[in-house]
């Protein structure tokens, strides 16, 4: 195995065990296989909104907002982070770069427990009203 | 086996190239080449975070290319590695090669500016859009929306002047880009401009007045480049025999000039030798670029029997004058005209004034405005005029009458219905009235298509 193929590898460790020690407390965890394919559903998710991220920090914000979330179980927590990808990245096509992505994740999440659990194209609409009242 | 590479062969080659031939020849490990792909990364993602003051690392896919290629095109500028890109090219350089191709830039964009100075200070008397534009809008714009980090390669200008051998466009705009296009356009015109200087304000008026009355239009609109026309007519003095080449060609001389050239080769090669003593070296150099074009107006010329039309001589001895719809003259220049015509006592005189400066049909108004002539100047002048003159003299003191979709027709009592606030509104009405059928009918068809 190549010395950048190490590191990456090291890093993703690091980042799985950094999730993992904040969403524990209630009840989830993300195994190694989960986070390989969040990073290949971001991928294809800002690719498809003709976006580009030049961090994968988003999986880690959203993993660790929607773990309060009483609608999921862990069965469906890997389904629900790569619903809010896709939302994150519909919203920055529609409003640029003006917010912060907490920011955008918080309100998403706000809306999203609004609509008890919901995810619908509602959801997205009642998000960028809400993120554009606040420019 | 390992290729050796000589240290002047990647003078010229981008910084992705020299990359690209490392690794494929094996003058750089996997690893190296993966550090420097991450030195990049780095580098752009910086970038992103200070363009979305630390909001986010999501960008349009538009501006992510934006911003790599002004990396990239950075990096081209550093010159560093160039001398010994086996040596340099490492990962923990790339900071230090983007900071010197930075500088490199910014050396560039200076000199943009110093240019556009340098060129706004000596610009040419000549009234033409194009030329003027390119040289008070399109470069300062350049300079000032120019932007370094973010879009290095951009430059929304066209310079839509054309210089002696073209526009940019012609010649996949030098093979250039960003900053570096800009300043090939501006040390080019900058050339063209410093040649034009060599001759007179009062010569150069001169020579595109009656290059206007020579082929008949203003060339305020016209797509033309100043220089070719200053050096045609200075190419063609170089033949004349015991004078110093200027701009001023005599009736005389050129039906010499006519009889002379008679084999384009030993023409060409005669005006190039003659220029080769007077000129410096870069102008020559400059001027090389001409000589296949010069070759072929000669040749289409001498084919065509048509070689007197390259030649423009002074257009006093003409019977009709045309005055163009264009930006009048400068409040200086004007006042010049009033204090000549003034100083005048006899009529012809006097309106020959008005035939010696480029004037548009607006001054002419303004000039009758005056009331500077005389009631028995009026029907002379108006004489002299041709009818175009005529027409846009009248479409602009009468523009109520040009409604959508009327037809003018200029009959007797139509006429005597017009206001006359100026007496000399009342001459020019009866100068129409009585032109013959035949150029009254020509003038209403003028009329009629500029409504």
């Amino acid at each position: 195995m190549k010395y950048y193929t190490i590191k990456t590898k090291e890093n993703t460790q690091m980042i799985i065990k950094e999730v993992n020690a904040e969403i524990a407390s209630y009840g989830f965890s993300l195994s190694e296989e989960d986070y390989q394919f969040l990073l290949a559903k971001q991928k294809e998710l800002y690719t498809h909104y003709n976006l580009i991220d030049l961090d994968t920090t988003i999986i880690k914000v959203i993993a660790m907002t929607v773990n309060k979330s009483p609608y999921i179980r862990q069965s469906n927590y890997v389904d629900l982070i790569v619903h809010f990808l896709d939302l994150f990245y519909a919203c920055r096509k529609q409003i640029g770069t003006l917010h912060y992505d907490d920011e955008i994740i918080y309100t998403l999440y706000q809306i999203y427990l609004l609509h008890y659990g919901e995810i619908s194209t509602k959801l997205l609409y009642d998000t960028l009203k809400i993120l554009q009242e606040k420019l | 086996m390992k290729h050796t590479i000589q240290s002047n062969s990647f003078e010229n080659t981008t910084f992705l190239d020299i990359l690209k031939f490392l690794r494929t020849h094996s003058f750089m490990e996997d690893e190296e080449y993966h550090n420097i792909q991450i030195q990049i990364f780095l580098l752009v993602k910086k970038l992103v975070l200070t363009h979305t003051h630390n909001r986010t690392t999501t960008i349009s896919k538009r501006k992510y290319h934006q911003i790599m290629n002004s990396v990239y095109y950075t990096l081209d500028h550093a010159t560093t590695y160039h001398k010994n890109p086996i040596e340099f090219i490492k990962a923990k350089h790339i900071a230090f090669f983007y900071d010197e191709g930075k500088q490199s830039i910014t050396a560039l964009h200076e000199q943009v500016y110093d240019l556009y100075i340098k060129l706004k200070q000596s610009i040419l008397p000549i009234n033409n859009e194009r030329y003027q534009d390119v040289i008070l809008q399109q470069l300062l714009y350049f300079y000032h929306e120019y932007n370094i980090e973010y879009r290095a390669t951009y430059c929304r200008q066209d310079f839509d002047y054309p210089l002696l051998d073209g526009i940019p466009l012609d010649h996949d705009m030098y093979h250039k880009k960003g900053v570096d296009l800009a300043v090939e356009y501006a040390k080019r015109l900058s050339i063209e401009q410093t040649f034009c200087q060599r001759f007179t304000t009062e010569e150069l008026v001169t020579l595109f007045h009656n290059y206007e009355e020579h082929v008949g239009v203003s060339i305020h609109l016209l797509g033309i480049n100043i220089m070719e026309i200053v050096l045609l007519q200075f190419m063609f003095s170089t033949l004349l025999p015991n004078q110093k080449p200027s701009l001023m060609i005599l009736d005389s001389e050129k039906r010499y000039l006519c009889s002379l050239i008679q084999n384009t080769h030993t023409t060409v090669e005669t005006i190039y030798q003659n220029m080769d003593i007077i000129l410096d070296k870069q102008t020559m150099q400059y001027i090389y670029r001409y000589k296949e074009q010069l070759s072929q107006k000669i040749q289409i010329a001498l084919e065509h029997n048509q070689l007197d039309h390259l030649i423009i001589t002074k257009s006093i001895q003409k019977a009709k004058f045309t005055f163009h719809d264009k930006p009048s003259v400068s409040s200086k220049t004007f006042s010049q005209i009033i204090n000549k015509i003034e100083e005048k006592n006899n009529a012809d005189e006097k309106i020959q004034i008005l035939f010696q400066y480029s004037l548009s049909i607006h001054d002419i108004i303004d000039i009758l405005e005056t009331d500077i002539f005389t009631d028995d100047h009026y029907p002379l002048l108006f004489q002299k005029l041709d009818i175009l003159s005529i027409a846009l003299l009248f479409k602009y003191t009468y523009p109520e009458e040009f409604v959508f979709h009327a037809t003018i027709v200029l009959h007797t009592s139509y006429l005597h219905n017009l206001d006359i606030s100026r007496q000399w509104q009342s001459y020019f009405l009866i100068y129409i009235e009585q032109l013959t059928d035949e150029k009254k009918n020509e003038l209403q068809n003028i009329l009629n298509i500029m409504n």
